[in-house]
């Protein structure tokens, strides 16, 4: 199982952070591979890249705001949720994407 | 660069007086004036006001992180500031606020203190980091804490 994701927040500096910080720190408990692309205001960090959206099985997307290049996961399984909930739930979010994908 | 390196003692306070949340965002938002890091005290409220009102900023775990980036930060910064008494804040899991870190980040391309700044708001989401730094009670142990996060990385 290959998750992939992208966090975002109106400024850019806090929110973004805490919820990839939170979704990686789940999906490892839960052993799944995850990668979080942060869209925050110092710009695009860990970048999603080709292989990854090649491998992937599913996409969470945390964020409040319009995502950048959001396109690339048209043919992927995504679940899309405030960057608060992830914060606050990142295991419910995690949940809803795995059973979304059985 | 390491966070323990921002840490300023002016921006730090173990036991702060506070009412409301307003009182928290007015007093915190003068400290980051008074410590020279916004030169304009009414446009910094107003930014931590702008972002209030489009989500609040109480992350849970008796944490809030009002925050705003503008002209008028001078550095980027932080408070680590423990409340006496709790206070009401609209968070993520209906717990009040006693512990507000406080963000300015200026409107430059400085990256490098802007991830300063993100990290700190990562590492908040681990519980251990996150109860220590609310345990703490001098300067030294927070950045001991600091550079012990560093290291771990």
């Amino acid at each position: 199982m290959y998750i992939l994701g992208v966090t975002s927040c109106p400024v850019g500096i806090a929110h973004t952070y805490m919820a990839a910080s939170n979704l990686e720190k789940t999906a490892k408990k839960k052993g799944l591979e995850i990668k979080i692309e942060t869209q925050g205001a110092a710009g695009v960090e860990n970048e999603i890249t080709k292989e990854d959206l090649k491998r992937a099985d599913g996409v969470i997307i945390a964020s409040d705001v319009r995502i950048k290049n959001a396109e690339r996961f048209d043919d992927l399984p995504t679940l899309t949720v405030g960057v608060s909930e992830a914060i606050k739930d990142a295991e419910g979010i995690i949940k809803e994407l795995l059973e979304a994908l059985e | 660069m390491n966070v323990s390196e921002m840490v300023n003692e002016k921006l730090v306070n173990f036991g702060y007086e506070a009412k409301t949340k307003d009182d928290v965002i007015k007093g915190l938002g003068k400290m980051m004036y008074d410590a020279g890091k916004v030169n304009d005290l009414n446009k910094y409220i107003e930014g931590l006001y702008e972002r209030e009102a489009v989500f609040s900023t109480g992350v849970g775990n008796g944490v809030a992180i009002p925050h705003c980036k503008s002209d008028c930060v001078r550095e980027a910064a932080f408070t680590l500031v423990k409340l006496k008494n709790p206070v009401e804040w609209e968070t993520l899991d209906g717990r009040p606020v006693d512990y507000v870190i406080m963000l300015a980040a200026p409107n430059t391309s400085d990256n490098v203190h802007l991830e300063m700044l993100s990290k700190l708001a990562a590492n908040l989401m681990d519980d251990d980091f996150r109860e220590t730094l609310k345990g703490t009670s001098t300067v030294e142990e927070i950045k001991q804490l600091f550079s012990s996060k560093k290291e771990e990385e």
